[in-house]
């Protein structure tokens, strides 16, 4: 799959505010199918819904997982220190690369205009690489307290000098877990009661 | 409604055309007047060009060019991009996700109820009861659930105006100083006016005010209906000027003259709290309390009363006064009033009262609202009489939130027209609209030398002030109040302000010219902290440190004082303590001034008492001014603290009131009201439970917030009895000239049943000025000119012949006479608990079922191994208020939809509260078989029995709508909830067809739709939506979820303390079954670490009655399985086998042994047992699913 095909369904999708409504989706699915037809690509592929598979936006400051997760074993928690204790684990603000990036790496090019951002009180525009619906309600710290592992949502995180999307993040996917998960929990999560929902509440409210 | 279906024949049932129970009058006077309603039940479809956003042909066009515009860039898209902000720098008690809640004071009404707002990200979006405080007691009402909305409006001041024209603050100022130096120049002194002020920094403030400004006169004013009557009698009876702090919880016996205290007199919340324990029933408590209303028309009050008499306005006094004297004579108190014997119906009435008066003695209260002095002292005289002060009303730690006066407001509005004052400071009122003195107000201020509003709006009043300086709204406000004496209360802001508005209390500050001990412009905070160092502090029961102290009224709300008496000499407040170096305020206050000069602060706590208080910014008082704050005003006074320490002092003590039976004689004898003769009906002004005087005209939650008793939505109306009505040929919606001296307004008609057939009712709070906001502005007609036509005005109805449609809401989901609401009388429930319940096997014909809820199915049943959501309403304790609905709406973003799309049924509450009317007289005969004439019918109207339903989705096990859903976008989930995805639904509306409960809402547009489109700032009101609900779009069905967003919110919560090592480590409920199961290899069950209380929707959370009971029907000494298994528990509809999981608990009443002959005899007579072995709803052991 390419990425070109991808994105254009996107805009598709993006435009027709199909977001809600399977009859919207069918028609959306119809423009796929022309555009699929006129591109000379895999239908079937792009409808399988993993829309943002392998997505890797280039971020405003190229900061680099292998270096900090990797190599240096800085616990993710230590960042996105809201994984545990809310639905979104957050990114951190800029202050968190500064408790560091005070006195590490400071003449970086990359850490001068993070200190730049800082010292504006602005926001680094980071570019979101995991997205899901709005109409969908994913809790971090239900997963993060039952002992998922980052990875197994993100990817090898710690490998990543650039972030990309591993896994597709649709429905499907999803729903395969947590019908893994609760009939043959991992090993060390035994006797933790493991129970992953499928109620359509459990994630759309 | 029918009362007793199950005893009837079918042939006595009633058809359409003879409704035994109706849901308006109208019906009663057309039967087919609510055909079109019943054949649109879920709204009528769309046409062109109705007012929706996208019309279908520009919808086509536009889905044409999308086509085209994808295929042409489809090579070279790009996905769209999505930013993650960070905070650059957190602060510290944001949770990202996370709501964080703030306690605070809710400043919709006067009555200072305790509120927690949620705030996320720096955003506040919800207001919740907060269920610590010690007055209003976790419940808050639909005004204050809509205070968040209010807010976001972006029609309110966004910067100050000078003669009329917006300007800077720079522009302000100068013009302030300039027209407070008119003020030096003649000296006459200015009128400061506002609000009853309580907290101690506050009331300090004005006494600042009235000294800086010498000869100034401070008027407290309350709106149109304040408590001055109420105030002046117990200065008279027992020299106090204070309202009391009533107890009605305490009550088993209220006899309410007009007062509705469930809906606007004085604190509903309060009061609601208070009343609803006494009306609770069970096994346990087999009495209630009971209620009798005197009034002239139906009031919420009057909806919830055992008993009801209907009286002209014009009759209350001399009922009153002679109840009066029957009373004081019964126990032997020597008052002499000038009372008349009272004849007939009323006088029967008048003799059964002190009969149960008599009775009840020190536990039964006697309230009424009236502007007549002498009613409030015959009331007084009353509770005297019976010993109630002490016990259901204390004078000693009164209620201090209206101290406003009739007569004081009367005499300075006189001054200021006459030119005897400079001009006048208006902080936070309105009397230009809501004032019976309105057209002097305007004249007075445009002739006044200095007009200037402090107002949260361009209104009528700031309409005719020269500066009006743009004021904060009170969620974004600092402030105290110690609306109960002995409890203070913190207002702390939940936001930095969205306009460039200022604080009133800054303006004060800085037209006095405080200074703090840098000799800079005195701000709130400091001066806040400054005052309750003083003054709180050493009255404090608990904390001996000041920042302690202050930390636990922001944490809390309040902080129990001690109670002090009179004796103390107002003082000057004490040296300012070191503020925190970070204010331990609220959420994202960063501009909130804090001098926190280390070295200042402790060269100040170095100083002497004596240079510490000559260096205080705020000079004393040498005496309270005139008009300034009447009797305990001294309460406040206290000798300073020179250090942060509170200090320990002798206090005071308050010495108790006496009776005086002297001054009651006195007062007795009042002037009468004024009577205008002008028309045939007496005018009847009433403030409506959403939308009280008006101030929150432009809060489209309250727009469309039905109106508790009328069901009207969007506008004000003439209410007229259905007699009344019939005698002139008016139905509801026809227009009518209501005119009566000078004052003249054209209304449509609502036929009110229940209402003094003399009487015409208006509500007031409509008609506001257009500069009020471009949603509320215009909507109704003023009607308070009527009330500058005498104390009780009269007025001639004349149809018009024209029509203007009443945007009413209980029409509109019909259950066709099906019987939904189960009633009893207590003599009856106490014979027999399943009374009024206890047909319901009888009534399926089935012998073999043990309890209809849940028996009768022809499906397999579905499993709940884990959590069974469950709710129990009581229909006992619903007063019908309203606040669950506004609380619903804004927890889940519920759109408004305009008063157009109420009147085609399109309205979007995911709860609604039916209103029933029900037959007394059938009731009272025990005549099952009477065959009512249409004259009959109309006598049902007179004054019907009402129950208010809260309806929503009901949850149902055999849900109707979950079998018709072609994409399964309704599913049921193993929790028992009837789930509705969002983005699988295509919109074909079946499932609202086929819900027999009427509660799904379809979403017919995106909304806000075109008539509100432009009357809404988009952006501002998007800041006000709970982010964890998704926003629903055009063409997608939605309904009640039961807040499945604070279950999972509860669950994450409890799962979070069961998983980490930190804190507690709890333990599932169910872990016996979990390991046997685990041991037997069984299909997972969910762990319950939730516990029972855990989860509260929206509406059980703000329920100022404690109706709604929500819980883990599984879990078995839950409340709500406790509710489930009581007698009285029933499902609505329960002949449809839906098997709901929300509950009902049957009205029980007293009977209304003065209207009629005694009840029939209970058919069933038991004894009080646990009903015999109930089935759980979990059901068998088929396997789920359909």
């Amino acid at each position: 799959m390419t990425w070109p095909t991808l994105s254009s369904f996107c805009r598709v999708f993006m435009c027709l505010d199909v977001s809600r409504s399977i009859g919207r989706l069918a028609l959306s699915a119809f423009a796929l199918w022309a555009l699929a037809a006129v591109q000379g690509c895999d239908y079937s592929e792009v409808n399988a819904l993993g829309l943002n598979k392998n997505y890797k936006p280039i971020q405003p400051i190229s900061y680099s997982h292998k270096v900090h997760a990797g190599d240096l074993q800085i616990d993710c928690k230590y960042c996105h220190f809201g994984s545990e204790n809310s639905k979104k684990a957050g990114i951190p603000p800029t202050a968190v690369c500064m408790n560091c990036h005070k006195t590490v790496k400071t003449e970086s090019p990359q850490i001068v205009k993070l200190a730049e951002y800082y010292k504006k009180g602005e926001p680094v525009p980071w570019i979101k690489v995991h997205n899901v619906p709005d109409y969908v309600s994913f809790d971090h710290s239900r997963h993060v307290n039952k002992g998922v592992q980052c990875q197994t949502c993100h990817g090898q995180i710690q490998e990543m000098a650039e972030v990309k999307q591993q896994n597709t993040l649709a429905m499907g996917w999803c729903v395969n877990c947590h019908r893994d998960y609760t009939k043959n929990p991992p090993p060390d999560l035994k006797g933790r009661h493991i129970y992953a929902t499928t109620d359509c509440t459990g994630c759309h409210q | 409604m029918d009362r007793h279906p199950e005893h009837r024949e079918p042939t006595t049932r009633p058809t359409l055309g003879e409704p035994r129970a109706f849901q308006s009058a109208d019906e009663l006077i057309d039967p087919t007047v609510h055909d079109e309603a019943r054949l649109y039940e879920n709204g009528k479809p769309p046409v062109v060009g109705d007012g929706s956003a996208v019309e279908r042909r520009d919808f086509i066009k536009v889905l044409g060019a999308t086509f085209a515009a994808a295929t042409t860039t489809a090579a070279c898209g790009r996905l769209p991009v999505t930013k993650a902000l960070p905070y650059a720098d957190k602060p510290e008690d944001v949770i990202v996700g996370r709501g964080v809640m703030y306690a605070t004071t809710c400043r919709g009404c006067s009555a200072g109820c305790g509120v927690l707002v949620k705030s996320r990200e720096g955003r506040p979006i919800k207001v919740e009861g907060n269920p610590g405080h010690k007055w209003s007691q976790g419940g808050a009402c639909a005004i204050g659930q809509a205070q968040v909305v209010d807010l976001y409006d972006g029609d309110r001041l966004r910067q100050p105006m000078v003669d009329g024209k917006p300007a800077t603050w720079k522009e302000f100022d100068a013009a302030a100083a300039a027209a407070l130096g008119a003020y030096a120049s003649d000296g006459k002194g200015l009128l400061l006016v506002t609000p009853t002020l309580t907290g101690p920094a506050a009331r300090n403030l004005v006494q600042a005010f009235l000294a800086h400004f010498a000869g100034s006169r401070h008027l407290a004013y309350d709106g149109p209906f304040g408590a001055g009557a109420i105030t002046a009698a117990h200065a008279a009876t027992h020299g106090r000027s204070v309202v009391p702090r009533y107890d009605f919880s305490k009550a088993a016996y209220v006899l309410s003259f007009g007062a509705d205290f469930l809906g606007t007199w004085i604190a509903p919340v309060p009061f609601a709290k208070q009343w609803n324990p006494g009306r609770k029933v069970s096994a346990d408590k087999t009495t209630m309390s009971k209620l009798v209303a005197v009034e002239s028309r139906l009031s919420l009050t009057g909806s919830n009363a055992d008993a009801r008499v209907r009286i002209l306005p014009s009759e209350q006094r001399g009922l009153v006064l002679a109840l009066a004297a029957k009373v004081a004579t019964a126990k032997g108190l020597a008052v002499q009033g000038p009372a008349a014997e009272v004849k007939g119906d009323l006088g029967k009435h008048l003799d059964g009262w002190v009969k149960e008066l008599l009775a009840a003695e020190g536990q039964c209260l006697v309230v009424a609202d009236s502007a007549d002095i002498a009613v409030q002292a015959a009331v007084n005289v009353i509770n005297e009489a019976l010993g109630n002060y002490g016990k259901t009303l204390d004078v000693d730690a009164p209620f201090q939130g209206m101290r406003g006066s009739a007569a004081a407001e009367a005499e300075v509005v006189e001054a200021l027209a006459k030119g005897e004052l400079t001009g006048a400071v208006l902080w936070g009122v309105n009397p230009a609209y809501d004032s019976r003195h309105a057209a002097k107000w305007a004249e007075g201020l445009k002739k006044a030398k200095v007009s200037i509003a402090i107002a949260g709006r361009a209104h009528e009043t700031a309409a005719v002030c020269k500066l009006v300086g743009a004021s904060h709204h009170p969620l974004e406000s600092w402030g105290d109040h110690e609306v109960i004496a002995g409890l203070a209360a913190v207002q702390q802001p939940l936001v930095n302000p969205l306009f460039d508005t200022r604080q009133g209390e800054d303006l004060l500050l800085g037209w006095t010219g405080a200074v703090d001990s840098d000799g800079k412009p005195q701000t709130i905070l400091p001066y806040l902290r400054l005052q309750w160092h003083a003054h709180v502090g050493p009255r404090a029961t608990g904390s001996a440190d000041f920042d302690r102290l202050w930390d636990s009224a922001l944490n809390d709300g309040f902080v129990e004082l001690q109670l002090v008496g009179d004796a103390a000499p107002l003082p000057a407040p004490g040296p300012a303590p070191a503020p925190a170096a970070v204010a331990p305020g609220g959420p994202m206050v960063a501009q909130a001034p804090q001098p926190s000069d280390e070295a200042a602060a402790a060269d100040r706590a170095d100083k002497p008492v004596e240079a510490a208080a000559d260096a205080s910014p705020v000079a004393a008082p040498a005496e309270v001014s005139p008009a300034a704050l009447p009797a305990d005003a001294s309460a406040v006074g206290l000798p300073a603290a020179a250090t942060p320490v509170v200090a320990t002092f002798t206090l005071p003590p308050v010495v108790p009131a006496r009776f005086d039976a002297a001054g009651a004689t006195t007062a007795l004898g009042a002037a009468p009201p004024t009577i205008a003769q002008a028309g045939a009906l007496e005018v009847v002004l009433y403030p409506k439970v959403g939308l009280g005087a008006g101030d929150n005209a432009n809060n489209p939650m309250l727009q469309e917030l039905p109106d508790p008793i009328s069901k009207a939505t969007w506008g004000n109306y003439a209410c007229l009895s259905p007699k009344a009505a019939k005698a002139l040929g008016l139905l509801s919606s026809d227009v009518v000239v209501v005119s009566g001296g000078t004052a003249q307004v054209e209304l449509p008609v609502v036929l009110s049943p229940g209402q003094h057939d003399g009487v015409v009712a208006l509500p007031i709070g409509y008609g506001r000025a257009t500069s009020v906001g471009r949603l509320g502005g215009g909507v109704g007609k003023n009607v308070m000119p009527f009330a500058a036509l005498a104390d009780i005005a009269k007025a001639d109805v004349k149809p018009t012949g024209a029509k203007d449609p009443i945007a009413f809401s209980q029409t509109h989901h019909s259950y066709e006479h099906r019987d939904c609401v189960k009633e009893t009388t207590l003599a009856a429930w106490q014979q027999d608990p399943t009374a009024g319940n206890a047909a319901l096997d009888s009534m399926l014909h089935d012998p073999n079922a043990q309890d209809a809820r849940t028996t009768r199915t022809l499906w397999t049943r579905h499993q709940y191994p884990g959590y069974k959501w469950g709710m129990a309403i009581d229909l006992n304790s619903c007063t019908g208020c309203g606040a669950c609905v506004v609380a619903c709406n804004i927890e889940n973003n519920v759109p408004v939809v305009g008063k157009h799309e109420v009147l085609v049924r399109r309205e979007m509450h995911w709860m609604r509260i039916d209103r029933y009317f029900s037959e007394r007289k059938t009731f009272v005969q025990g005549d099952y078989d009477w065959q009512p004439t249409k004259d009959d019918l109309l006598d049902l109207a007179d004054n019907p029995e009402v129950v208010h339903m809260p309806m929503l989705c009901q949850h149902c096990d055999n849900a109707p709508c979950e079998t018709v859903c072609p994409v399964l976008a309704t599913m049921h989930t193993s929790e028992g909830l009837n789930a509705q995805a969002y983005n699988r639904c295509i919109g074909t509306r079946y499932c609202a067809n086929n819900c027999p409960y009427k509660v799904r809402r379809f979403n017919w547009f995106n909304y806000p739709t075109r008539e509100m489109v432009d009357k809404f700032d988009i952006d501002l009101v998007t800041l006000a939506l709970n982010p964890d609900i998704v926003k629903r779009s055009r063409g997608v069905m939605e309904k009640c979820s039961f807040c499945v967003q604070r279950i999972q919110e509860a669950k994450s919560n409890a799962l979070r303390d069961a998983d980490r090592a930190t804190g507690e480590k709890r333990q599932p409920s169910n872990l016996d079954e979990l390991q046997k199961n685990e041991a037997a290899g069984g299909k997972p069950l969910q762990p319950k670490y939730v516990r029972d209380g855990e989860v509260k929707p929206a509406c059980q959370q703000t329920c100022p009655s404690d109706a709604i009971t929500f819980g883990d029907l599984n879990l078995m000494d839950s409340k709500v399985r406790k509710a489930y298994e009581d007698p009285r528990n029933y499902s609505s509809l329960v002949e449809v086998g839906t098997q709901p999981a929300v509950t009902y608990m049957t009205k029980v009443r007293h009977a209304a042994e003065v209207f009629g002959p005694a009840q029939p005899a209970p058919k069933k007579p038991a004894a009080h047992a646990a009903p015999s072995a109930p089935v759980a709803p979990t059901g068998g052991t088929a396997p789920a699913g359909h």
